[in-house]
């Protein structure tokens, strides 16, 4: 067939020649990546000679000297090029155009193809391109900044970070706020982008509001993202692209490397090196230092009291004791973690012809983390089939992917990730150089008393996951008449989960298992009998399923000047969960409270004394549905839908319920003369629209497991430390509960049940949005600038909140409705294609900007008569909602202030004190979002970047807080001497208070001097530890290089190639305040309460990367 | 009609049979195959795991919150301290320091309330003519006791009612007293009025035993009275003392043992055992107390090798309360086999020489009628059968009688009040440091002359301050309170 091209051109060119005036030009029109822009026309400029280009992009037209050739498409800017005399073949590069023009067709709700001119409502569309210009590794990171209204925010920084994305912030206070994930027509668990292999995907669209979103009723209240996989198209071809990386840590917190290790102990224990160590100088009474210390409250480095210009650190076989240099090491920390390898390999292939075509990816993808031995890989791929049979079309579409990883567990003692173990050492103290633990006595290869080896919890502590996900889906869809179209599609997934953890056994040196006091004293790590602990095996296993079937007729038809397009359809969704959590952890003699699995009924107690619990989940939703949009004159568009949901985890008299939209736009630039005719205005359109939407916020998850944390923690005090998985209960049961059960129950026949500490309302009905939104879409000068706008406001209400109760009330929480919550904001994009272009320079800018703030209108209703509720907190402040606030709103501890809001300290001691009351420390979430995204070219050199700018919320440093305890944050270096608390003020008389200028603090906690102002005073509060969370971050840069494909001479293999260089979070900015670690991390990983971080986020990374992508054929 | 639009129509009426086929499983949510809803449940379901859950509470880690339960009264009253070879951290420094903070003692609150909670719920689930109602009763008086006893004003006549209201308000501490006695009077109707039923296989305290239940309820009937002697209205305390006796139904002569079946396995061992034993966080971390080990030496009591686990060369050793001083290794005793006996031990919910040092208490000070000092040998020798001495009885007279000093030979006492708290205390060692910190608050005994050697010269709390979660969750009403810091020295309205 190529050939024949080639011939019949070589002979039109012939004749082109020998008629010297009129020739035939071939070439092909592609887009920026190379793919083949279908169906484009290529107009001779003033003439009504036109011709299309085929499904390949290739095009052939006859055209003159001097003539000038128009090729414009859907979604694609124009472009002129004037036939010159040596004009014989043209390879176009097209530019899609940002999405509001008239022409431009959008995906909307279950996948329909709608012009974007008839659309009431905001949606955003990002291409594969654009998606993946920064070859990220997880798709819903390369959306982060490119579209207003969308929050992408990473929890956390292990090889598998969650992700969590939301758009146009929160409206639910305890339930979901996450979008909706649909892939090729199929919901998905957010769980899922994950799995996806991000070059499959050819564009995601997002449905942020509620009108958008609305047909796909409760689902959906927080908007949707479709995600469309890539089908095949035009010629066979194959590509294959490699990415390899490597990661570093960026920002490490700011630490004290000044003070060595002291905790507080009197005494003295015998050094090894002979001699005796005093804790406490007996004749000067400062503190010495501590070998087995984690608090640096010691001596300073620098100065010349330790016994011997070394400190021991453990004994090897032969009880001779190693010893590290007596000074400090401010890397020693640091430089545990390594720089972390991926290496991404993706090959891609597929054709299309008239019948359909085919399209198959595969995926081998692998990381190291910056934890040493943390790893990540990915395997799967794809294989969609799209057949046209006359009035039948037939999309068929199956992924299978696993997802493993292999990270390093908690440690055995109060399993504490490695991050803790790591900071948690002296600034003395090189873990490099005590990376082989063999060396050591005892296994563990401890370096001091509190905190174990980071290197033996890196050996002996594992936790894998191997995660299977398969996805498939069927559409068929037939024509039933001109103007109706018939459609079911249905779609399975099912997700299984192996997540075996285990933490070793340990041999403990005597004098740590006998507790107290040993050759250099004590340690709180001696909770274990015998010389041993078994080897703790924990291992979760899951699966979900999920089966979702839609049916839907679709219809278009025309009376006069009016246009009716209707769907109406059902909808079927069938989900099941089954989980298993198997521990054996206990130890030889330790019983309850060993075994870490808490009391669920389902606990199944076995003869070795391990134990399994079970849960099964179950939950079914079907709906129908009704969508009519009429378009009068193709400028005006009215669109309404209704949708009717019934879902089984609700009382059956509130199972039932249904959601209306209504919505216009108005394309003015096609009505108004004076805008008809403008130069400047080439396309106006306005819009408004309401939609109500459901919630039921009662979806969640259930945690199984502790020892296999997976990056973020959680603040579950029947569990340390975090979770292992987290497994879909999609709500079910939840306004049943069930009765606890006391730990050691059963015995015999008595049950030992404890009324549940949660109390649901009886009738409990959906949230309930009411969602408005105005916008315009506005283009300038031929498009060249675009803008959009939109505001909305959105009200919920008959929130799902478990309130908090006074435990006096016998439960803890209530499930109830009570509360609304208003969630507004404003968005801004704007796109300036190109903003120069010179020659062959082209500079572009897209920009968008959003504000968006969720505010509590009011929380009381019914019975209720709190005015706030809280999301679990620490004993130093937490993330709570409060009527009247923004929502999620940090509130902290902090000491008692005047009203000028400096720190009142007593007269005598000089030492503040706590105010009982929560005070309000700022959001949790971000109010202002911008984001720049600069594009420059110059012939086949392409230079991309992407900025981020955040603002308007606070974060919580609760591992600040923790470092003051060990004495190790940079500010710990400061005030160990008696001093006077700056800016304090001491009350004279009631409401009198006089700045504080000579009491100074003299003695904390027992001991007579200010050493531990620290770790047992100042880090009671929590309002020492908010900072801003603002930030702008470069996130991307990435710099293509378009190999001209003539280097490679005449060959018919190579297509294209690229290389490119990219950087991923190189940069990031803060405020001076904030030295600890990034903002957006959250230790709530995908859950609402934002603001807040701990030591189970490793610190940030940045990415470089090289990249190569090649198509061939 | 066309062919065409019968299509569709076939189309709709094959999805609307579709969707009415589906209605069926909407159903499936309302049984929740992970465990069972209350509403399935009744009062012996119930009524065990409540006795467990005060084992727990008392002598266990709490259940609710890992860090606090009563282990600050058993610090505060010499039985145990902090090993110093363990930094003190959080709550334990607090408690040490005397700076007690709304953080401390959340756990201690909540786990009350909520066990109170299950007991209401066998008040109010259990099958006609059982006895745990009145069971239920009796116990849940003494639990709102023990929350008044520590923390003053509470929530009672509006808490453990979530449907009424989730934020009850506080009631005075005096008001609630005088309704606890009648409480127990109720309790008593009911046990009386009670037949044996299926139900006493849940009693795994005194099965389903009328008179035993009796006899409790009497006991704390009487230990509501007695915290009222002698700073309450005594005509009051006596006439209802001389009620108590009136009823025939007489007082505890028994230690009130919970046992459902405590096991050497997994998860289910005797809470004390799991909190306290070997393998456990606190087996190191806490250590015997100098003060009650110097005490006991100073009248040769052999009981000091019973609540303290000898060192290698024989003798006891502990740490002072508070104290800072590094003890070297292998110088402090753990708990001794007379406490920490085997991972099945029964849970103490109220040793019988705690109600016979009370009788003898009401005796010495005429309000009970009765001979004091048989019920003071009576409790000792209790004490030392509770303990595991071989010939108890006889063990306890020889130790009595062999003694001139008058804390423990009665006839010897100058002081016979102080005689009988002294050995009350001891008695209560290790085992209910609440009651004993109670009766110091009450009656200055035992006298303590550094109550914290981390805080020389600061005296012992009088509460605990209401916790945080009150201050978060139920602001208003707590707020009403006025409480501040310095509250802490506010004696409740029965001390001194």
């Amino acid at each position: 067939m190529r050939k024949l091209l080639l011939l019949l051109s070589v002979w039109l060119g012939c004749i082109t020649v020998s008629q010297a005036q009129s020739r035939v030009i071939t070439g092909r029109i592609t887009d920026s990546s190379g793919v083949p822009v279908p169906a484009a026309t290529i107009r001779i400029k003033g003439t009504k000679t036109a011709s299309m280009a085929d499904n390949d992009g290739k095009f052939s037209i006859k055209a003159n000297n001097g003539d000038v050739l128009v090729f414009s498409s859907s979604g694609v800017v124009s472009q002129e090029v004037k036939v010159g005399p040596n004009t014989n073949e043209l390879n176009i590069r097209a530019h899609y155009e940002t999405q509001n023009l008239a022409e431009v067709t959008v995906t909307t709700a279950l996948g329909i193809k709608r012009q974007q001119r008839e659309l009431g409502y905001a949606t955003s569309q990002i291409k594969t391109s654009e998606l993946n210009q920064a070859a990220v590794v997880n798709a819903a990171t390369g959306l982060a900044a490119k579209v207003s209204g969308v929050d992408i925010r990473l929890a956390d920084n292990g090889v598998n970070p969650q992700v969590k994305v939301t758009f146009r912030g929160s409206r639910s206070i305890e339930g979901n706020n996450e979008a909706l994930i649909v892939v090729d027509g199929i919901p998905v668990d957010q769980q899922y982008l994950a799995n996806i292999n991000p070059n499959e995907i050819d564009d995601i669209t997002i449905l942020k509001g509620s009108n958008a979103a609305a047909l796909y009723g409760m689902a959906a209240s927080n908007g949707v993202m479709l995600i469309t996989t890539k089908k095949g198209r035009g010629r066979f071809s194959l590509t294959y692209q490699n990415t390899v990386s490597a990661e570093r840590i960026s920002y490490f917190p700011a630490l004290q490397n000044t003070y060595s290790g002291y905790g507080g102990e009197g005494g003295s224990g015998p050094n090894p090196a002979g001699g005796t160590i005093y804790f406490v100088n007996p004749l000067t009474g400062t503190a010495n230092t501590v070998p087995f210390e984690n608090e640096a409250y010691g001596a300073p480095y620098a100065s010349l009291d330790f016994h011997t210009d070394s400190i021991p650190i453990g004994e090897d076989q032969n009880q001779h004791w190693y010893y590290v240099p007596w000074k400090s090491l401010p890397n020693g920390r640091k430089d545990f973690f390594q720089t972390g390898v991926g290496d991404q390999n993706e090959l891609s292939g597929g054709f299309s012809n008239k019948w359909g075509g085919l399209f198959f990816s595969g995926d081998h993808t692998t990381k190291q983390g910056v934890v040493p031995y943390d790893t990540y890989q990915r395997n799967g791929g794809r294989i969609t089939l799209n057949a046209n049979l006359n009035r039948l079309t037939v999309q068929v579409g199956v992924s299978y992917y696993n997802v493993s990883t292999n990270i390093a567990g908690n440690s055995y003692d109060q399993y504490r990730p490695v991050y803790w173990n790591v900071m948690n050492q002296l600034p003395s103290t090189d873990l490099k150089s005590i990376k082989d633990i063999s060396k050591f006595q005892y296994n563990q290869g401890f370096v001091n008393a509190y905190f174990p080896n980071p290197w033996w919890q890196v050996f002996n502590s594992r936790s894998k996951s191997s995660n299977d996900n398969l996805l498939s889906n069927v559409t068929l869809s037939y024509k039933i008449n001109s103007w109706l179209t018939a459609t079911g599609r249905t779609g399975y997934s099912k997700t299984w989960e192996n997540a075996p953890s285990y933490i070793d056994s340990i041999i403990f040196p005597d004098f740590i298992v006998n507790g107290g006091a040993g050759p250099l004293g004590g340690s709180s790590l001696g909770v274990f009998p015998g010389s041993q602990t078994q080897q703790q095996h924990e291992t979760v296993k899951a699966h979900y399923d999920d089966w979702n079937t839609d049916v839907f007729l679709t219809g278009t038809k025309r009376y006069g000047d009016f246009k009716f397009n209707l769907v109406a359809g059902g909808n079927y969704r069938a989900r099941t969960s089954w989980g298993d959590w198997y521990s054996n952890q206990y130890y030889t003699q330790q019983v309850v409270g060993a075994n870490f699995i808490p009391s669920f009924p389902s606990k199944v107690l076995h003869s070795d004394g391990s134990a399994d619990a079970y849960f099964s989940y179950k939950r079914y939703d079907q709906s129908v549905y009704a969508d009519l949009t009429i378009g009068y004159d193709n400028w005006l568009f009215l669109h309404g839908s209704f949708r009717n949901d019934w879902t089984s985890i609700l009382d059956p008299k509130n199972r039932s319920f249904s959601y209306p939209s209504v919505d216009m736009s108005a394309v003015l630039s096609d009505k108004l003369e004076f805008l008809k005719n403008s130069e400047t205005i080439s396309f106006l359109k306005v819009r408004l629209g309401y939609a109500g939407t459901g919630n039921v916020s009662l979806d969640g998850y259930t945690r199984l497991g502790v020892m296999g944390n997976v990056g973020a923690g959680t603040d579950n005090s029947n569990i340390p430390g975090g979770y292992t998985y987290l497994l879909p209960n999609f709500g079910a049961y939840a306004i049943y509960p069930v009765a606890g059960v006391i730990p050691g129950f059963p015995y015999g026949n008595n049950g030992g049940y404890s009324q549940s500490t949660n109390l649901v309302q009886a009738g409990l009905k959906p949230e309930h949005t009411n969602a408005e939104e105005v916008g315009f879409q506005l283009g300038l000068l031929k498009n060249r600038i675009n803008l959009e706008v939109n505001y909305y406001d959105q009200q919920s209400s008959n929130q799902t909140i478990p309130l908090q109760a006074s435990t006096s009330s016998g439960v803890i929480s209530y499930t109830t409705n009570a509360g609304k919550v208003d969630n507004y904001g404003v968005e801004v994009d704007l796109s300036l294609n190109p903003v120069i272009r010179v020659r062959d320079f082209r500079f572009d800018m897209s920009g968008n900007f959003a504000y968006q703030n969720s505010k509590v209108i009011n929380i009381a209703g019914g019975q209720a008569e709190l005015d706030q509720i809280n999301f679990g907190t620490t004993s130093i402040g937490g993330i709570f909602a409060i009527a009247g606030k923004s929502y999620p709103q940090i509130m902290v501890t902090d000491f008692k202030r005047d009203p000028q809001g400096r720190m009142i300290v007593d007269g005598s001691s000089g030492l503040p004190s706590l105010n009982p009351n929560p005070v309000d420390a700022g959001s949790g979430n971000y109010k202002y979002f911008l984001g720049l995204s600069p594009s420059f070219s110059y012939k086949n050199l392409t230079l991309k970047a992407v900025f981020d700018y955040r603002g308007g919320a606070k974060i919580l440093n609760e591992q600040a807080n923790a470092m003051d305890f060990a004495g190790i944050y940079a500010g710990d270096a400061t005030n160990r001497q008696a001093f006077v608390v700056p800016n304090s003020v001491i009350e004279v008389s009631q409401g009198k208070f006089v700045p504080n200028t000579n009491v100074p603090i003299t003695s904390v906690g027992g001991l007579p001097t200010a050493i531990f102002w620290w770790a047992n005073y100042y880090n009671q509060a929590g309002a020492p530890y908010v900072t801003s969370a603002d930030f702008w971050k470069l996130r991307e840069v990435a710099l293509t290089y378009a190999f001209p494909m003539k280097w490679f001479g005449k060959q018919d293999v190579l297509k294209k190639l690229d290389f490119s260089l990219i950087g991923r979070n190189l940069f990031m900015w803060r405020p001076k305040a904030n030295n600890m670690s990034d903002p957006e991390f959250s230790t709530n990983a995908t859950g609402n309460a934002v603001g807040y971080t701990t030591e189970f986020q490793t610190p940030p990374t940045r990415i470089f990367s090289a990249s190569i992508r090649a198509t061939i054929f | 009609m066309s062919p065409k639009n019968k299509n569709i129509y076939l189309l709709a009426l094959s999805a609307l049979i579709a969707l009415a086929s589906c209605t069926k499983k909407l159903d499936t949510n309302l049984h929740d195959p992970n465990g069972t809803p209350s509403s399935q449940l009744t009062g012996k379901d119930y009524f065990a795991g409540a006795l467990v859950e005060i084992i727990f509470n008392k002598q266990g880690i709490n259940l609710y919150n890992a860090t606090d339960n009563y282990d600050y009264a058993h610090q505060w009253m010499g039985y145990f301290a902090r090993n110093n070879g363990w930094a003190a951290s959080g709550n334990q420094q607090t408690m040490e320091d005397f700076q007690l903070t709304n953080n401390f003692g959340n756990g201690v609150w909540g786990s009350l309330y909520h066990n109170i909670y299950d007991l209401n719920f066998v008040i109010a689930n259990s099958s006609k003519g059982s006895i745990l109602p009145g069971a239920a009763r009796a116990l849940r008086t003494m639990l709102f006791q023990d929350l008044v006893d520590q923390y003053g004003n509470i929530p009672y006549s509006q808490a453990e009612n979530p449907l009424v209201t989730l934020t009850p308000v506080y009631d005075s501490a005096t008001t609630i007293y005088k309704d606890l006695a009648l409480q127990i009077d109720t309790a008593l109707s009911v046990i009386q009025a009670s037949q044996s039923t299926a139900d006493d296989a849940s009693d795994v305290m005194f099965n389903g035993s009328k008179t035993s239940w009796t006899q409790f309820a009497n006991t704390i009937k009487l230990r509501i009275l007695m915290r009222q002697v002698p700073n309450g209205d005594m005509t009051y305390v006596k006439s209802e003392i001389a009620q108590i006796q009136n009823n025939g139904g007489g007082f505890l002569s028994q230690d009130a043992l919970v046992q459902p079946n405590f096991a050497n396995l997994p998860t289910k061992t005797n809470p004390f055992w799991a909190a306290y034993g070997p393998g456990s966080q606190n087996y190191n971390s806490f250590c015997a107390n100098v003060l009650m080990i110097n005490f006991l030496d100073s009248i040769n009591d052999p009981r000091v090798n019973y609540y303290y686990k000898p060192l290698s060369n024989g003798t006891v050793g502990g740490e002072q309360f508070g104290n800072n001083i590094y003890a070297q290794n292998g110088t402090t005793s753990t708990y001794g086999a007379g406490v920490l006996k085997n991972a099945s031990q029964p849970g103490v919910l109220m040793l019988a020489s705690t109600s016979l040092f009370m009788q003898a208490e009401a005796v010495q000070r005429g309000l009970l009628n009765g001979n004091a000092a048989t019920l003071y040998q009576q409790g000792v020798e209790a004490s030392f059968n509770f303990l595991g001495f071989s010939n108890a009885v006889a063990t306890a007279d020889a130790y009595m009688s062999g003694s001139t000093n008058g804390m423990v030979n009665f006839a010897a006492s100058t002081n016979p009040l102080q005689t009988i708290l002294y050995q009350k205390w001891i008695a209560e060692c290790c085992i209910d440091g609440l009651e004993a910190y109670n009766d110091y608050r009450r009656t200055g005994f035992p006298f303590i002359a550094v109550p914290s050697y981390g805080a020389p010269g600061v005296p012992m709390p009088q509460r605990l301050l209401y916790p945080e979660t009150e201050y978060t969750q139920n602001p208003v009403n707590v707020n009403a309170q006025n409480q501040t810091a310095d509250d802490i020295n506010t004696p409740i309205f029965w001390a001194k």
